[in-house]
Parts: structure tokens; sequence; C-alpha cells
């Protein structure tokens, strides 16, 4: 009897024991493993925000400098375009003067008779001849 | 040039002097040939002219020419376009207005006016000669 009473005094020590054990908090607490694994969780979202965050701003940021981007496109373009319409100027003005120059020299022939027509002549502007001679010609003449 | 005959053996000089009556043209080329005469090419423009070189009545004749003569056209052009010759002109045909001038072309040999031909010109200038010789 008294053994039984020892056995059931044990056994109501082990029930008190497990009840104040159950007792205090009802909501189950973490386990270190499960907080580290939600802080990492937590973290990694964080970081993940930032990091969309970061690329949304570059995007933004991308689309401001695009236009700046094609404006300086656009005046290389337009830049490019003037070039290349003054190389095909140039060129063609070329070859207009080849061209005038080919006509001009199958056109135009120089009489002998007029050019180097004074050679050995002594001749000064206006003046043909010895400036000190002592008689003078002087002669009044239009060119039509 | 038949006035080479006189001139070349030193008994005579020719002085050419514009007389403009012909029109615009004619000063025009009278400015012309001034210009060119700045640059020493007085000669071979005032032949061309003479020779009835109506090419030199346009820009492309005239710079082919100048161009020929190897001055500067640019210069060239400047005078023409901006009249600096004009003054010598006027100034030429004035004094033929004073000397009594009345067309185109007119001789004088020592002073005394004379028939613009050759035959008439070389009578003159020998007649000059033997007076200066005497």
């Amino acid at each position: 009897m008294q053994r039984l009473l020892t056995v059931l005094i044990g056994l109501v020590g082990l029930a008190l024991f497990a009840v104040a054990c159950g007792s205090g908090d009802a909501t189950p607490q973490p386990s270190t493993t499960e907080t580290e694994t939600s802080q990492r969780a937590d973290r990694q979202a964080t970081v993940l925000e930032q990091e969309q965050q970061q690329e949304a701003e570059v995007a933004v940021a991308d689309d401001q400098a695009e236009p700046e981007q094609q404006v300086e496109q656009v005046q290389v373009q337009q830049a490019q375009s003037e070039e290349t319409q003054a190389e095909q100027a140039q060129a063609e003005q070329q070859v207009e003067a080849a061209q005038e120059t080919s006509d001009d020299q199958q056109v135009v022939v120089l009489p002998e008779d007029v050019v180097g027509e004074h050679k050995g002549v002594r001749s000064e502007r206006n003046v043909l001849g010895d400036p000190d001679a002592s008689v003078e010609i002087l002669y009044y003449g239009d060119f039509t | 040039m038949i006035l080479e005959q006189l001139v070349s053996t030193g008994t005579a000089r020719f002085v050419f002097r514009h007389f403009p009556i012909r029109g615009d043209q004619a000063v025009f080329a009278a400015v012309v040939v001034e210009c060119a005469a700045n640059q020493g090419a007085f000669w071979p423009l005032h032949d061309r002219f003479m020779a009835g070189d109506e090419t030199l009545f346009t820009e492309a004749g005239l710079r082919r020419q100048i161009t020929f003569e190897g001055l500067n056209y640019e210069e060239f052009a400047t005078c023409v376009t901006e009249g600096h010759t004009f003054p010598q002109v006027r100034a030429s045909y004035d004094e033929g207005l004073a000397r009594g001038v009345q067309g185109t072309p007119a001789a004088f040999v020592n002073g005394e006016s004379v028939d613009p031909t050759y035959e008439a010109i070389e009578a003159a200038v020998k007649q000059a000669a033997e007076e200066d010789g005497e």
C-alpha cells in the first residue's frame, strides 16, 4: 500500500510537472532553426525587393537616357547625311568643273596672232615701246 | 600688230587711252583691261578685246582668260565688280574730251591729231622723228 501511494505520488508529480511545462504561452515558439530560416527569408525578400527597386530605378534612368541617346543618334545621322550631301555636291562640282574645263578647252582657241604679239617689244602699262622715245602716238579707242 | 613696226625701232612709243563711247559694254571692257593691268597684263586683255573676243563679256570667259594669263582671278574679280579702275577709265575719257576727241578710234602724234590709219600715223611719226632730229 505504501508502495502504491509512492507510485501514485510519483505519477501525480510527473503529471503536475507536465502541466507546469505545458502551461504559460499557448503559442508555440519557433525553434532557433526556424527563426534563422525566417530571418534569412526576410533578408532575401528585402534584398530581392531592393534589387527590384534598383532595377526599376535603372530602368527609369534608362528611359530618361534614351531620348538623349536618340537625339545624339539623330544628330549623328543628320551630320552623316549632311556630310554625304556635301561630298555629293563637291563631287558634282568637280564633275561640272571638269566638264566646263573640257568644254573651254574645246571651244576656246587662243589665236597666235593675238597671244604674245607684243613679244620683243617693250611694254608698260598702256604703253608700247620705249617710254623715252621722242615720238608719242596717242591712241583713243574702245573695245566694242 | 602693225604698230609694233613703228615702236620696235625705238623711234616712237604707243600710248593707249580709253574712250568708251559705245555703251556699258565698252566701259566694262575698259574697266576689265585696267584691272588686268593692275596685275601687269594690260596688253593681253587689250589685244583680246581688240580681236573681238566676245567671251570676255562673260564671267566664264574672263575667268578662263585671266587664269590663262596667270593672274589672280579673285583679286581681278573684286577689282571689276567694285569698279576699282573706273576712275582711271573716266579720267582717260575726260582727257580725250579735253583734247577734242569725239569718236573712236582717234590718234595723236606728238599732240597733233592725225587720221587713225596706219599710213597716216606712220607718216606723222616719220615727220615728227625728222623734226626731232633736226
